[in-house]
């Protein structure tokens, strides 16, 4: 078995692209380990924290249509169609997404959370659940108590969970992610980092990732020979 | 916090969606589908 590849993912929780981004991966990354046999080296994904729109507030009293039309000055029925081409997009990658349901809000607690799960060895399985909650359950993610609630379905204490929050134990961690972005030159999220030397930027295709991961394993393994 | 840019050498294809400030589903964007589904054929 090889030295595992590390992957360094940028990414928000309130980002149709990015959920996307994270099945594509995840089947790139199983066709590659497939093709690659008993050989593969192990895949270590960590998520980093990006706010795409830091000033969103955490309970937006109307549903996405509102929010985008709003914001934008554009029409009901154009942003209607917006996010039902988004949604046809997810479903094509095996994701449903419910706009109807979603509730806008602010990401921060959210990337506290992802914080917190990793120094627990469960970040992964934040990040899905933060992300299935959010475009397909239509659960708040911006709230303390909201977050906790999906904490705890992961196997987190919700109280400590609570605790962390309410005193923004991991604010610190989640504005370091986002000064090592800026200084990566990230500017738009998904973004993945590859050992710290490569950049592949947005929601590619399963097999593009396949090819990156089998290019990068290539490289690797002939400078080692 | 080093404020010094780590150099990456980018892969992949260069025009992949994503998501910039607010505009995660403008129309530009959300062209995508037809390209998207016609490559993932067996889902």
């Amino acid at each position: 078995m090889s030295e595992s590849i590390k992957i360094d993912i940028w990414s928000d929780i309130a980002c149709p692209w990015c959920y996307i981004g994270k099945r594509k991966f995840e089947t790139g990354a199983a066709a590659f380990a497939e093709k690659a046999g008993a050989d593969a080296p192990d895949v270590t994904i960590e998520y980093h924290s990006y706010e795409l729109a830091p000033d969103t507030p955490v309970d937006f009293d109307g549903s996405e249509i509102d929010f985008l039309s709003t914001h934008k000055g554009m029409p009901a029925d154009q942003v209607k169609g917006m996010l039902d081409n988004v949604a046809g997009i997810a479903r094509a990658t095996g994701l449903d997404y419910n706009f109807d349901t979603l509730k806008h809000t602010n990401t921060v607690k959210a990337h506290q959370l992802l914080h917190y799960a990793k120094t627990h060895g469960k970040q992964v399985e934040a990040k899905e659940r933060l992300l299935k909650a959010y475009f397909t359950e239509g659960r708040h993610v911006g709230r303390i108590e909201d977050v906790a609630d999906l904490a705890a379905e992961i196997g987190l204490d919700r109280d400590d969970v609570i605790r962390s929050l309410s005193a923004d134990e991991h604010l610190d961690a989640v504005r370091a992610d986002q000064a090592l972005g800026q200084a990566y030159g990230i500017q738009g999220v998904p973004f993945f980092v590859i050992d710290g030397k490569y950049g592949v930027s947005g929601a590619q295709e399963a097999e593009t990732f396949a090819q990156v991961l089998d290019q990068v394993w290539t490289e690797r393994e002939a400078a080692h020979a | 916090m080093s404020s010094e840019r780590p150099t990456l050498t980018l892969l992949g294809a260069t025009d992949a969606v994503s998501c910039e400030g607010d505009t995660c589903v403008l129309p530009a964007q959300a062209e995508v589908p037809a390209t998207e589904k016609a490559s993932t054929p067996d889902r």
